[in-house]
């Protein structure tokens, strides 16, 4: 109990920093926000009144008070760049298809590296370990907006089994969109498939030196009783920390596959509001990531130490 | 016949070499023996233990015989070992706490034992079954420890845990690999009565590897003693002990026994007056808003050691051996009471021999370390006179030397001597402690504690980590260099026997409870 | 002694040696011009003459690929050092101290860690602006909390050990015992995170530039160079398929770098 309450508690420590740092960079420090919206050559008076309008002359503080009631209510103003349009109704509209990326992605995962690091992992002779090392090493280095290059080459443009920028949204047809993302959910996950498989492969060794397998051994457990009932499932505990930081990579990664695939997601929103200096945009997007990472990271910490006893202190 | 062992030779094969860690040992043992294997570190004894459990890891190649109720181990296949192991042949290992698989329940891995040999049995009757031999090893609560998980529990737990296990299906063999070392020392004592008892009632014939003659006597009758791979003396434990054959065994015998340091009474001033000394130590709030606590570590403490006196401290593990010394050295500040030392640089020498010398450095350059931070101009006129600066390097002790700090030529001659004085040789100066075996790791501790002209050395357990036969050599070397520069020191050991030998006086420690 | 070759480390090098080899050639001189068009050559094939072929202007390939390997090497291995000074400093620090001030800084650490790193260098350039300077700024103080992390983790590790204590009774300063006593044995396992930082950076890089928002004309960028292919798959797979192997073998040879390193010991 102890330790979830400590964990909770740097939850709300992190959503606080996160919130601040978010409001400093984009409604403090960005050079002005009146001027980004009006542009270079308003007048004063307008900027003044502008500002006046905006609260932006009012104590920081009180200005962050302000902003932060906004975001929780799902308040973060009108986006500069498509005037009019709540930032809220922009970022709505595209979190169904990034959620089903993400989701696609942590899937693959999931469900391909475990039992290629099991398989892996079971490799004992010396040119089974150098070639699994070099595989793993590759795959980890591609870049994921290369792969997907690749796989629109060679999907799309060669076997033609989608066409980039034929795309439904989930709420459409769900199916459809779920085909489509399968493309750019592979090059987001293989090289985090890679890392995942690494990860497994050296929790399981060391695992395998410990002395409980002496132990079971001795017993007289089988090879696979060993393995199944005693290795894999310790081996399995780190991996449950590991897959916090693979979910934050996920959400990276997707930013930049989007683009490559014209997904109209999270990502895409993001990079073209940066363009644009869409400073409303950006800051919701960033605040939503945010805190999508950290609670997930809550929630991955609090799995733990359901699943491992000696935490339970 | 139990088990009849053949000229059994293990290697170790890696890429670069083979090594030969068993040379062709033979033995035989009857049904209800206890028969204990000594050997220090590198004897054999352990890859001896190993194969007997037919646990030898892949590099091992061995040959020779184990007949263990007239069928040969050696030839049989894995799935064939696996009928024997944990039925017939059961272990128990040195950690309890690293043996025991740290996500499963300690009941349901006792029970796994049963469920593997025999799958007739149902859940009901295997639990049974495990409460009642938790009952049998004198687990208190045996229905709570079921459920517990491994860190729950106390290394004395946890080795009557492995014990119940290796029990399970009443094995013709208990095979333990130093059961009591990681233990303190009245939980080594019930663990070693629990196996007498077993071997009473149930017959169970036990092998007891174990690196300490004295625990090897308290258990058993019949011994082997082993050295370098081979067996040179094996018989009757008392036998032995009275009349040893071989060398090496005389050595170990006597390296145990060695008379007592006749007490002298000190009229010295005192170096190190310890008044009404209580220790605490903080407990962190388990729950929020709970408030912190503060406990005892221990409590009125009263001694003095005097200028050129060896005081020993004992007490068993808890009872704040540490904290003393570290109080003393101004390590722990949370004390009420006086703690009085003359010597303005005490020194200390550890009992980890590994982790107190820093891996990453030479033992020139760990030795010169002191001799670097010296800042005081009457510490530094001191290490020159103490170590004869001026003689080693032939130069003129008129001559002015800088009074505020040792001169590079200074500390190089310095350390030289120093190695000269623990028995080292000059070379070691541009090596590695890694490179050093545990003896000279621990000289070189000595050295590091005397280098700075200190007179006053607290030995927290100098020689508790090394083998017997080297422990003699380290605390000889001691009780010289004591008397060549009159040092004062207190000596924490658990080890009576070496508390004796060494000390002029001894402080016994209770734990302060709460 | 055991004398087994360590084959990572030795591939390792030589592949990081040759590209740094291309690196620094085209520092003085590469086969074309970087950036002279040439309509003639627009989405030349691979040839002897061009070996990576032309791009959509015509340029060659190849000089561009060299050139946008410093540009990578220089990104990537001042933000690592950066990085890695004031992250160590800050987590030996932390680590060596503890009490508030660790937990100041460490609380700070994992919310920055939990962070995706390619979003706060968006975040970081969006108002930074683009451009190489910023973004070995973005990206440098990015590695700040795993270097620290690491550094901390090391020292946690290091100051238990008893020779710690014995050179606090030799007086030694705070100062010396972490650089003089733990640094020495910290440093492995610093420089192997730093070979995985290095990678880090290189894909960071890349990914901003391919997004627009990093490496800006007219220095040459791996990233960018695949952006621009993207547009001309059918024509020219070529100008796509080499900056991005480019990228692969780099990282490959850091990774191996680093592998090697952590099975020194």
């Amino acid at each position: 109990m102890r330790y979830i309450l400590k964990k909770l508690l740097t939850l709300i420590v992190a959503l606080l920093l996160i919130s601040i740092v978010v409001f400093l960079a984009f409604s403090v420090l960005p050079a002005d926000a009146s001027i980004a919206k009006l542009g270079q050559n308003a007048t004063p008076e307008r900027i003044a009144a502008l500002r006046a309008e905006m609260g932006l002359d009012q104590p920081v503080l009180v200005q962050y008070f302000r902003w932060i009631s906004g975001a929780v209510r799902g308040d973060f103003g009108t986006s500069y760049q498509y005037t009019g349009t709540r930032v809220v109704d922009l970022v709505g509209g595209r979190i169904g298809t990034s959620a089903v990326l993400s989701l696609i992605s942590l899937v693959m995962v999931v469900v391909i590296s475990i039992p290629v690091g099991i398989f892996a992992a079971k490799r004992r002779s010396a040119p089974g370990r150098a070639a699994m090392t070099t595989v793993i090493h590759i795959t980890m280095g591609v870049p994921s907006f290369f792969l997907g290059l690749l796989i629109t080459y060679l999907f799309s443009l060669v076997l033609r089994w989608f066409t980039i920028g034929k795309y439904s949204s989930p709420a459409e047809d769900l199916a459809a969109s779920i085909s489509y993302l399968v493309f750019p959910a592979i090059a987001i996950s293989l090289p985090k498939i890679a890392m995942t498989v690494k990860f497994l492969v050296s929790s399981i060794r060391s695992e395998l030196h410990k002395d409980y397998v002496r132990t079971a051994y001795a017993k007289g457990c089988s090879r696979n009783r060993v393995f199944y009932g005693h290795v894999l499932k310790n081996s399995l505990v780190p991996v449950i920390t590991f897959m916090g930081i693979i979910i934050a990579e996920i959400v990276a990664g997707s930013i930049v596959v989007e683009k490559v695939f014209s997904v109209p997601g999270i990502g895409m929103l993001l990079v073209t509001a940066i363009t644009n200096r869409d400073y409303p945009v950006v800051e919701a997007v960033v605040l939503l990531i945010a805190v999508v990472v950290i609670v997930i990271n809550f929630l991955v910490d609090v799995i733990y130490q359901i699943i491992d006893p000696r935490v339970r202190l | 016949m139990l088990l009849q062992v053949n000229d059994l030779k293990v290697e170790y094969h890696t890429k670069t070499k083979i090594s030969y860690a068993v040379k062709g040992v033979s033995f035989r043992m009857e049904k209800g023996d206890i028969l204990g294997i000594v050997g220090e570190s590198g004897s054999g004894k352990s890859t001896m233990g190993l194969a007997l459990m037919m646990q030898l890891p892949q590099t091992a190649r061995f040959t020779g015989s184990v007949l263990f109720k007239d069928r040969d181990l050696v030839p049989m296949t894995f799935e064939e070992l696996r009928k024997i192991k944990g039925r017939e042949i059961s272990t128990v290992f040195q950690e309890p706490m690293t043996s025991l698989n740290p996500l499963v329940r300690v009941g349901k891995q006792v029970e796994e034992i049963l469920k593997i040999h025999d799958r007739s049995l149902t859940r009901e009757v295997r639990k049974d079954k495990v409460l009642r031999m938790f009952r049998n090893v004198e687990l208190q609560n045996p229905e709570e420890v079921y459920g517990k998980y491994p860190h729950e529990l106390s290394g004395g737990m946890q080795q009557r845990v492995m014990i119940a296990m290796a029990l399970m299906n009443h094995p013709d063999l208990l095979i333990a690999d130093e059961p009591t070392t990681a233990l303190d020392a009245d939980v080594q004592t019930q663990i070693l009565d629990l196996l007498k008892s077993i071997n009473e009632r149930y017959g169970t014939s036990i092998i007891l590897i174990s690196h300490d003659l004295r625990v090897v006597r308290q258990l058993c009758r019949k011994t082997l003693v082993m050295y370098q791979g081979m067996i040179v003396e094996q018989g009757d434990v008392e036998q032995i002990f009275e009349h040893p054959q071989h060398e090496y065994t005389k050595g170990l015998i006597s390296a145990l026994t060695k008379g007592e340091k006749e007490s002298e009474d000190y009229e010295t001033d005192a170096m190190l007056q310890v008044k009404d000394l209580t220790l605490y130590y903080n407990i962190k709030p388990e729950k929020l808003g709970q408030h912190r606590t503060r406990k005892y570590i221990c409590r009125d403490m009263n001694f003095t050691v005097h200028t050129g006196e060896i005081v020993g401290l004992v007490g068993p593990s808890g009872s704040g051996k540490s904290s003393i010394s570290r109080a003393i050295l101004g390590l722990h500040r949370d004390y009420t009471g006086q703690i009085l030392l003359k010597e303005p640089n005490p020194q200390m020498i550890f009992q980890d021999s590994a982790s107190s010398l820093n891996p990453g450095r030479k033992i020139g350059w760990i030795l010169e370390e002191p001799l670097k931070n010296l800042k005081d101009r009457e510490q530094i006129a001191h290490v020159r006179k103490l170590s004869r600066v001026a003689e080693l390097l032939g130069t003129d002790p008129a001559k002015e030397m800088p009074p505020d700090r040792l001169t590079a030529r200074e500390r190089k001659a310095i350390v030289r001597d120093m190695l000269t004085r623990v028995e080292l040789p000059g070379e070691f100066i541009s090596r590695y402690p890694d490179e050093l075996s545990g003896g000279q790791k621990q000289r070189v501790n000595i050295a590091l504690a005397l280098i700075a002209g200190s007179g006053f050395v607290i030995a927290d357990e100098p020689v508790s980590a090394l083998d017997v036969t080297i422990q003699g050599q380290i605390l000889e070397l001691l009780l010289h260099l004591q008397k060549e520069l009159n040092l004062s020191m207190l000596f924490i050991s658990h080890d009576k026997a070496v508390v004796d030998r060494m000390c002029d006086k001894v402080v016994q420690l209770i734990p302060a409870g709460d | 002694m055991k004398k087994v070759r360590n084959y990572s480390l030795i591939i390792g090098c030589v592949i990081t040696g040759v590209m740094l080899l291309l690196a620094l050639t085209a520092l003085f001189w590469t086969p074309y011009s970087t950036t002279g068009m040439s309509l003639s050559l627009k989405f030349a094939a691979p040839s002897w003459a061009h070996p990576f072929g032309c791009d959509n202007y015509g340029r060659d390939i190849l000089s561009r690929v060299m050139q946008g390997i410093g540009t990578t090497f220089l990104v990537a291995a001042s933000t690592v050092i950066f990085g890695m000074i004031v992250g160590s400093v800050i987590g030996f620090f932390a680590g060596y101290i503890g009490g508030w001030f660790d937990e100041i800084v460490m609380r700070i650490n994992d919310v920055l860690n939990a962070f995706p790193s390619i979003l706060l260098a968006l975040v970081f350039v969006s108002f930074l602006g683009s451009g190489l300077m910023n973004i070995i700024l973005a990206l440098g103080i990015l590695f700040i909390p795993s270097f620290a992390r690491i550094a901390r983790s090391e020292m946690l590790r290091l100051k238990g050990l008893q020779f710690v204590q014995s050179a606090k009774l030799q007086k030694a300063g705070t100062c010396r015992i972490i650089f003089a006593h733990i640094m020495p044995n910290a440093y492995i396992n610093i420089l192997a995170s730093a070979a995985v930082g290095f990678n880090n950076a290189v894909i960071a890089e890349a990914g901003l530039s391919f997004l627009g928002l990093g490496v800006q004309p007219p220095n040459a960028s791996l990233g960018r160079m695949i952006d621009e292919a993207g547009s001309f798959l059918m024509q020219a797979p070529w100008y796509a398929v080499f900056p991005g192997v480019t990228i692969i073998i780099l990282v490959l040879g850091v990774a191996l770098i680093s592998d090697g390193i952590s099975r020194i010991e």
